[in-house]
């Protein structure tokens, strides 16, 4: 487990024209997705700051869904995750640090709308679905069982 | 034109739907196995006459029979037979002969002279299939083969005729109390009316009779034969003479200008009187060939028929008013094999009879209790107080109470599942439910996951892909619910993963994901983990309602597209709105999956591509099953480990070092 | 929008059957009871109709070569009968027509056959509105399902006539050749009301 030395990437980020980052984003992206040159500008400071230090990580935001009573929280929410993974191989990951047992199934929404397709690695799901500010939003829900 | 052979229309029969059901009453109550054959009566009408129609009703069994207003009665005999055989093997042309004989009778004992209405009779050959209320039926009409009759002059009609109008022939009708056969002869200048008894041979006269033809025929009804054979047996001196016959037409307005008049060479009987004589008057078939007619009457008299008919009225309408490419037939064939009778099980059993399909064949293991019949809405409280009623039966049961004419089953058997593994005692039933498993999915053409757990819904989900049948899947959470399609394994074409449809994605109907792709943990004995409160199904009521609901939508909406299972889904990146709408079937859009929430009460519709490893549809799961069949099974319920080895997804390697994690706080 | 009271519709149906009688065209006036509602008209009429004749195989097997009598061509129409019943709808206060048609071996003609038969005589402009009323009901006093014209559109319709006398004549001049029923144009002439009932003929459905 990397920590980081927020302040450090926040001056860091101060010194860094945003049309760099994006440009860089761009560049990291051309493994198959050109999708994300279509992409507004990355809003946010902080994420600017994060793609600048960790070009080969996408910034994630893990949430549990709005209603979800079954599943616990996590206790961060905020990863920065290899770019190469593919979802089901974060979703494994996912599971492991919410210590639920093995059968319990569940599902990842990206942005509350899409569902995550596990074969997808998540510098596709990235460039697809990030959000302006720079962040990949993904929440977490039991998946529905009974009958 | 003169010495013209004259045609004759032979009658039509026409039956209210009455008679029969007064046959049936009176075959079930009075008639029984009795075949003698019984006195019926018919009518005919020359008063704005459609057709040469003998009609008969209800009141045909009258014993005193009145025929309807501006009508003529006419004697029939019914010959109803009790069986099919009977009725095939009765002797067609010595029946004929036997009610042809009946009229030389009545000719010869001087009935007919007396009441000309006996000129005219008819009989039916019959018989009656009560139980399929189908009705097989003979009409005739029997006529002596008599000589040929000649036109003398031609034709003319009322209006032409110089010597008869039309007020003192209405005046003479109107004065005489047999009307169906008279005279009209001129006394002292009038013309008045006499009845055929009366006649004594006076020349000069008008033989009238009514004429049920339609107004603008020229050939005269098959009454004319009658009468002229009639006047041939009865008054010799007309032999060889010209007979003026008036047949009577009634228009709407009571109108008789349009009557016709033929002149008529009466020929001699060139038959001695012991020589047989011949006859003939079967009636043709709707073919126009000799045969019988028959007459279904499942539509207005069996009840089952009746519902039916109803139920798919409000389909008709729809598809008449609304959806004129709806396609109901497809529906109706539809086979569908519902895993799970409890809340959803019901709920898509009867909405699937609401859209008219009609095979649905159920599979549970459990016994109707007490708690189910408020949510379950096939269910009884009765049902509950036996202890013994199990839901698949009850359920298949009770469909066809609601409507009789669906083909339904249930079948009593646990739905074996991964990680629940198999003892030796166990191994030959289980080995059986699987057969039977494997043969309903083969059967049947749409799969319904409708269980309770999420491991029971594995094994279908797995024989659906194999056998590339339609899955629709619906599963509950306390206040959402999720409906979906699974893919296809149908490949039709070369079907690529996402493609760009404007501004949206499109997944291929063959790369649409199931129940299992989204997780990567083989379903195992998830009840061991869970509470009391969880193994009993806690949920919303409404969940099951809306979820049962849109997973019949969504299959009919389905069935309707071309591409069927291969239909593609959409889904769009952002929330935002975007220019390109979703290609819509006649039924609107066809999402992948249905996610909804009552806490908030929206609904989203994310379509997502398969797992290539995913534990039930990848291809190494089907192609495992393809080669090892039930052995691949067995070892998937011995572990759930099994199916996340063979996927591959066990495997991940530990990846937690390279993932960063950060507060909130962080940056 | 134009209403009747059962009072109004018992006595239009007298009046009209005094009518019917004199001009001998078939009405008869059925009771079920002293309730409301429970008194209708009904009427028989025999309509040819160019159905498509199925040909019934079982009676194809059933034929026999008896050389008795000549043939007829096959006739590409045929004659049903239908049945009309004019029964008060308590619920909307207006008449309602019900209608159902038999073949001339008592079957009843089915429901797409039905809908085909009526369909063919609405034309044009009006047709899509009158689909639109078009249904199937169970008969309230008969309990079978029949065919009839839905009355929520009534009291709307009939609305547009001018004061009417016989509001049933109305009615029956108004949805009646909508469904082949035809309405002697004496019964108008008696009113005194022909060229209001032809005007709403006209208009009613051009909208």
């Amino acid at each position: 487990m990397i920590s980081i030395d927020s302040s450090y990437s926040y001056n860091k980020m101060k010194y860094t024209n945003r049309c760099d980052i994006n440009s860089n984003l761009t560049h990291f992206m051309t493994s198959g997705q050109k999708k994300l040159q279509d992409k507004e500008p990355i809003k946010s400071d902080e994420a600017c700051a994060i793609r600048v230090l960790y070009p080969t990580k996408v910034p994630v935001i893990v949430e549990r869904y709005n209603n979800e009573s079954d599943l616990p929280t996590l206790n961060k929410k905020k990863f920065l995750v290899p770019q190469e993974i593919t979802m089901s191989q974060f979703l494994t990951i996912i599971k492991k640090r919410l210590e639920i047992g093995p059968t319990k199934a569940l599902f990842l929404l990206i942005n509350s709308r899409t569902l995550a397709p596990l074969s997808k690695t998540l510098a596709e799901i990235y460039g697809e679905h990030r959000n302006t500010d720079g962040f990949l939003y993904i929440t977490y829900s039991s998946q529905e069982v009974f009958g | 034109m003169s010495e013209e052979i004259l045609q004759f229309l032979p009658f039509k029969s026409f039956v209210n739907s009455s008679f029969w059901h007064k046959l049936a009453e009176l075959k079930i109550d009075v008639l029984k196995l009795s075949d003698t054959p019984e006195t019926v009566h018919g009518f005919y009408s020359s008063f704005q006459a459609k057709s040469h129609l003998l009609e008969v009703d209800y009141s045909a069994f009258n014993s005193e029979f009145t025929p309807p207003k501006n009508c003529f009665p006419v004697q029939g005999t019914i010959y109803n037979k009790n069986t099919i055989e009977e009725f095939k093997n009765c002797n067609k042309v010595d029946l004929v002969n036997l009610e042809g004989q009946k009229f030389i009778e009545d000719l010869k004992n001087g009935k007919v002279l007396k009441d000309p209405w006996l000129l005219f009779r008819f009989f039916i050959l019959s018989f009656a299939d009560l139980k399929c209320h189908k009705y097989y039926y003979w009409f005739g009409f029997p006529c002596p083969m008599s000589p040929t009759f000649t036109k003398n002059t031609n034709t003319i009609s009322l209006k032409e005729c110089e010597e008869l109008s039309e007020d003192s022939v209405l005046e003479a009708f109107n004065g005489i109390p047999e009307k169906s056969f008279f005279v009209l002869t001129k006394t002292e200048g009038h013309w008045i009316g006499k009845a055929l008894a009366d006649y004594n041979g006076e020349p000069d006269v008008y033989f009238c009779f009514c004429d049920p033809v339609e107004v603008g025929l020229e050939q005269p009804s098959w009454l004319l034969r009658l009468y002229a054979y009639f006047l041939m047996k009865t008054y010799p001196a007309l032999h060889s003479k010209s007979v003026k016959f008036l047949g009577l037409r009634f228009s709407s307005t009571s109108d008789i200008s349009s009557s016709l008049i033929w002149n008529l060479v009466l020929p001699g009987d060139s038959k001695s009187p012991e020589e047989e004589i011949k006859f003939v008057g079967w009636e043709t078939n709707q073919n126009c060939k000799m045969g019988p007619r028959i007459a279904s009457m499942a539509d207005s008299m069996d009840p089952a028929k009746l519902a039916e008919n109803s139920v798919n009225l409000n389909l008709k309408l729809m598809k008449w008013r609304l959806l004129p490419d709806l396609n109901l037939d497809v529906i109706a064939q539809q086979k569908c094999l519902l895993f799970g009778a409890g809340t959803l099980g019901c709920g898509v059993a009867r909405n699937l009879l609401s859209w008219g399909f009609k095979n649905i064949t159920l599979v549970d293991s459990g016994k109707v209790s007490f708690s189910n019949p408020v949510r379950q809405s096939l269910y009884k409280h009765e049902d509950a107080l036996s202890g013994k009623q199990m839901k698949a039966t009850t359920a298949a049961d009770r469909l066809k109470e609601i409507n009789p004419s669906a083909v339904t089953k249930g079948y009593v058997m646990q739905i074996p599942m991964p990680g629940h593994a198999v003892g030796d005692s166990m191994r030959e039933t289980i080995t059986k439910d699987l057969e039977t498993i494997e043969e309903l999915v083969k059967n049947h053409d749409v799969i319904f996951l409708l269980t309770d757990s999420r491991e029971s819904r594995w094994l279908p989900t797995m024989l659906g892909a194999f056998y590339k049948k339609i899955v629709i899947n619906a599963a509950l959470g306390f206040d959402s619910y999720l409906v979906m399609r699974h893919g296809s394994s149908r490949k039709e074409n070369e079907a690529s993963g996402e493609t760009d449809y404007g501004d949206l994605k499109c997944v291929n109907g063959q790369n649409l994901a199931c129940y299992f792709c989204n997780d990567v943990t083989a379903p195992g004995d998830s009840m061991k983990d869970r509470t009391l409160d969880q193994q009993c199904t806690v949920t919303r009521p409404g969940v099951s309602n809306i979820a049962s609901s849109y997973a019949v939508e969504l299959l009919v909406a389905l069935l309707q597209h071309p591409l069927r299972e291969n239909a593609p889904a959409y889904f769009q990146l952002t929330e935002k709105k975007v220019k390109t709408s979703v290609p819509e079937g006649i039924l609107g859009i066809i999402p992948h999956s249905i996610r909804g929430m009552l806490c908030n009460y929206e609904n989203i519709l994310p379509a997502a591509m398969k797992f290539n490893q995913c534990v039930a549809c990848s291809e190494k799961v089907l192609a495992e099953f393809g080669q090892t069949h039930f052995e691949f099974l067995f070892k998937a319920f011995e572990s759930s480990k099994y199916l996340e080895d063979l996927t591959g997804i066990s495997q991940y390697e530990d990846l937690e070092n390279d993932i960063i994690e950060c507060s909130d706080s962080d940056f | 929008m134009l209403t009747m009271t059962w009072e109004e519709f018992q006595k239009d149906c007298g009046e009209l059957m005094h009518l019917s009688n004199e001009f001998d065209d078939g009405w008869e006036l059925v009771s079920k009871g002293s309730d409301v509602g429970q008194v209708y008209l009904k009427k028989t009429e025999k309509v040819r109709e160019n159905l498509e004749v199925a040909i019934d195989m079982e009676e194809c097997l059933l034929e026999e070569p008896l050389d008795l009598s000549s043939e007829e061509p096959v006739q590409s129409d045929e004659l049903i009968t239908v049945e009309y019943h004019v029964v008060y709808s308590i619920s909307y206060q207006v008449p309602m027509l019900f209608f159902r048609g038999y073949r001339s071996n008592g079957a009843l003609i089915s429901l797409e056959e039905s809908w085909k038969l009526f369909n063919a005589t609405i034309k044009s402009y009006t047709r899509q509105e009158m689909l639109s009323i078009l249904t199937q009901m169970d008969h309230p006093h008969l309990f079978k399902p029949f065919l009839c014209l839905h009355p929520c559109k009534t009291a709307e319709i009939l609305g547009q006539t001018s004061d009417s006398q016989n509001k049933l004549v109305t009615f029956l001049s108004v949805f009646g050749p909508y469904v082949h029923l035809k309405l002697s144009a004496k019964y108008g002439m008696y009113f005194n009301e022909p060229e209001a009932v032809q005007n709403i003929r006209r208009d009613t459905f051009s909208r």
